[in-house]
């Protein structure tokens, strides 16, 4: 499987994110991975606004 | 933990009594190619990769990078009295691929200048930083160059007890231009009742607050310069705007130990005349604009608050390029500064 920082797109991303996840038994959803992305940039903005 | 192809962006409690933390980002072996460092990571940050893992360590873990994986030792440091042209040098610089350039790293920027981190720890984590950012990212780099945020030059003593041995120029422009720049479009920390990290004028909040944009601006100014002023010595070298571009690979190069190749000026060059904040656009002088555009409160602002330690920094540029002419800039070694410079009450 090729690096995950090699994901061009999202969808391939999460594609990879999944399969890594099955693999160690971790049954994950994309609406959970949208959810962290959703997360991570409300939390990015947060920090910017507080800078 | 082995951290290639990251890089640390920001500092997360630094400044409380708690454990200080880092947060990183993955850059893999992109180079700092756009004006600012915070520029090139936002774009990082849109990275699929980037927008669904984030990365927190605790600060011991960048010491543990730093023993682990050495960056490279800085060239030159860039302080610079804000809008003088600055960008434009550490662009030019960035258009070699040998050279690795952070223009105002704010983790950086925010360690030099924070004095409520008791030293030696400050100094320690400062050259923690400095080292992470400085990792080569393509692998051709051979130097390394810091252009700190303007008001950073406050901390010049700190800096330079982190990293004596490093050169620096200090880049400074007319006093009334710089002026008329900020008042059309402010910076944070020239802007009045803008609270930042940096506290450049001693005086109460009210008073502050109740100064005009520009006696407000030029304090800050002139304080920046009077710092660069005090801060002069054997590793410094003052750079006024007029001498650009060529000082960057005639008197700066010397200063840093650095000499360009004649395709790597030629690279330069060309850097050189595009506007270095907007770099499609071609470079157009603006000087004469903004000297048009003083108005009485500017000019004196201007004349009380920067233009003494402007002239000072002219006093001292012009003494120290009589020295170079003579052969002898070498440091007065019980002063600091090169003789003609020392002010020092003893004979040297």
């Amino acid at each position: 499987m090729p690096a995950l920082t090699s994901a061009g797109t999202e969808a391939e991303l999460f594609a990879m994110v999944l399969a890594l996840g099955r693999e160690r038994g971790i049954e994950l959803t994309v609406a959970e991975l949208e959810e962290i992305v959703r997360a991570n940039r409300r939390a990015w903005f947060e920090r910017w606004l507080v800078r | 933990m082995k951290h290639d192809g990251w890089v640390p962006i920001r500092m997360v409690g630094a400044g409380g009594a708690g454990e200080a933390f880092v947060d990183w980002c993955w850059l893999g072996e992109e180079r700092f190619t756009q004006p600012f460092f915070d520029s090139t990571i936002e774009i990082a940050q849109g990275l699929p990769f980037n927008r669904l893992f984030t990365h927190r360590t605790s600060i011991a873990e960048l010491g543990a990078w730093y023993a682990a994986s050495p960056g490279m030792v800085p060239s030159g440091f860039l302080f610079h009295m804000s809008r003088c042209g600055s960008t434009l040098v550490s662009r030019m610089l960035t258009a070699l691929p040998e050279n690795l350039v952070i223009s105002e790293a704010g983790p950086i920027d925010l360690l030099a200048r924070a004095g409520w981190i008791p030293e030696p720890a400050r100094a320690e984590w400062l050259r923690w930083m400095v080292s992470a950012l400085g990792q080569k990212r393509s692998g051709r780099e051979t130097r390394y160059f810091i252009k700190f945020d303007s008001p950073t030059v406050l901390a010049l003593p700190a800096i330079r007890r982190a990293f004596p041995s490093v050169p620096w120029i200090f880049l400074y422009r007319d006093p009334a231009e710089v002026l008329i720049s900020h008042l059309r479009e402010p910076a944070a920390a020239m802007t009045p009742g803008l609270i930042t990290d940096v506290r450049a004028i001693d005086a109460p909040m009210q008073e502050v607050v109740a100064m005009s944009p520009e006696e407000y601006a030029a304090r800050v100014i002139g304080r920046i310069c009077e710092c660069a002023r005090l801060g002069i010595d054997g590793q410094g070298m003052l750079v006024n705007y007029t001498q650009l571009p060529e000082v960057v690979w005639g008197e700066a190069a010397r200063r840093f130990g650095v000499e360009f190749s004649p395709d790597e000026i030629a690279l330069m060059r060309e850097a050189a005349l595009y506007d270095a904040k907007r770099p499609r656009q071609r470079f157009e002088a603006d000087g004469e604009g903004k000297r048009l555009e003083v108005s009485e409160p500017a000019r004196v602002a201007v004349t009380r608050w920067i233009l003494p330690h402007y002239e000072e920094l002219e006093r001292l540029r012009a003494a120290a390029g009589v020295l170079r002419n003579l052969g002898d800039d070498e440091p007065c070694a019980g002063h600091g500064p090169a003789p003609l410079l020392c002010e020092s009450a003893t004979p040297c």
